[in-house]
């Protein structure tokens, strides 16, 4: 995917993605054992924060998935650092299954992570936190390559629908976003039917 | 007289059907919601459920009013106190983001929620349909 710089819609989300990363927290990540098919033009090595690696992928102007799952491991790692045993980055279809309409999860990584009883969620803090250090800028420009048109949402709803009416699922007149969601949980694969 | 051992049958027949877990029956799902987030050019509702269906755990964040530019969702599951983080929708106009647990035997314990309003590109306080 190009980035191109002329575009006001780009812009505006780099601006956004860019003042998210500026609340960011300052720590370090040591290396992981993902193996990394595409190496970066120049590997920022283990001790630099995420703007560096940022801008290491974003240098040629193309977030490949193998860039983003590079990221994704870097804000696994960041969660780690905080003591948390965290499983990732987990692709389709382990893990967990990130369904949205118009959407094939594959582009979707994540994470399992084992937080026990934990009153204070300290998890959802540290999450929310490695996620914007490390990894939302990339995710977000690398899925923006895969972004639905109107009508391939609603061929994906249509799909679902179908489905569902096939498994004897509840479809109402007119069926409901919701109705294709639980078509899924019920192994509806929209996003698989060409 | 005569047909009572066919309404006993069907009785027994009935009684049957009305056992067998059918494809709806997929479990309890809780849910919460409408929550309003507003300022005074835009409103954003969305609604958030949780359970397990079809023998995975599931959370999911809905656009109730269609005036949410984005939402996110997050799933607390069973065995083992699993926590998927926040997951967010892409950058189309979504309608829901839903995050299923792989794992089979799966149960969702909590879940929680938030949606995005257009015009700040502020997210909404976290709701959540039961205690996380």
């Amino acid at each position: 995917m190009t980035v191109a710089a002329g575009n006001p819609r780009l812009l505006l989300v780099g601006l956004v993605i860019f003042m998210a990363l500026i609340g960011g927290c300052g720590s370090t990540v040591t290396p992981t054992p993902i193996v990394f098919k595409d190496p970066l033009p120049v590997d920022p090595g283990p001790d630099v924060g995420g703007l560096a690696l940022q801008e290491q992928i974003f240098a040629d102007g193309q977030v490949t998935f193998d860039e983003y799952e590079r990221a994704y491991a870097a804000a696994v790692q960041c969660m780690r650092d905080e003591g948390f045993d965290v499983e990732g980055p987990l692709r389709y279809p382990d893990g967990y299954l990130v369904v949205e309409p118009g959407w094939d999860p594959k582009h979707w990584l994540s994470s399992r992570a084992h937080v026990g009883d934990d009153p204070n969620d300290r998890y959802g803090d540290v999450n929310a936190r490695c996620q914007a250090q490390w990894s939302y800028a990339v995710g977000t420009v690398y899925r923006q390559q895969f972004q639905p048109s109107e009508a391939d949402v609603q061929a994906w709803l249509e799909r679902a629908w179908q489905c569902a009416r096939e498994k004897g699922l509840q479809v109402s007149a007119p069926p409901t976003v919701d109705e294709a969601m639980t078509a899924v949980t019920f192994g509806c694969r929209p996003w698989e039917i060409a | 007289m005569r047909n009572l051992p066919v309404r006993r049958t069907a009785a027994l027949a009935a009684t049957l059907v009305m056992l067998l877990p059918g494809p709806a029956a997929g479990g309890a799902v809780s849910s919460g919601g409408p929550w309003t987030y507003s300022n005074q050019y835009t409103t954003c509702q969305f609604s958030g459920d949780h359970g397990s269906q079809s023998n995975h755990a599931f959370a999911r964040t809905t656009n109730y009013n269609g005036g949410c530019k984005a939402l996110a969702a997050r799933l607390k599951s069973n065995p083992g106190l699993f926590d998927s983080g926040w997951v967010e929708s892409g950058l189309s106009y979504p309608g829901a983001i839903q995050v299923v647990d792989s794992l089979a035997g799966s149960t969702a314990v909590s879940s929680r929620h938030r949606g995005m309003e257009s015009w700040w590109n502020s997210w909404s306080p976290v709701k959540e349909p039961h205690a996380w």
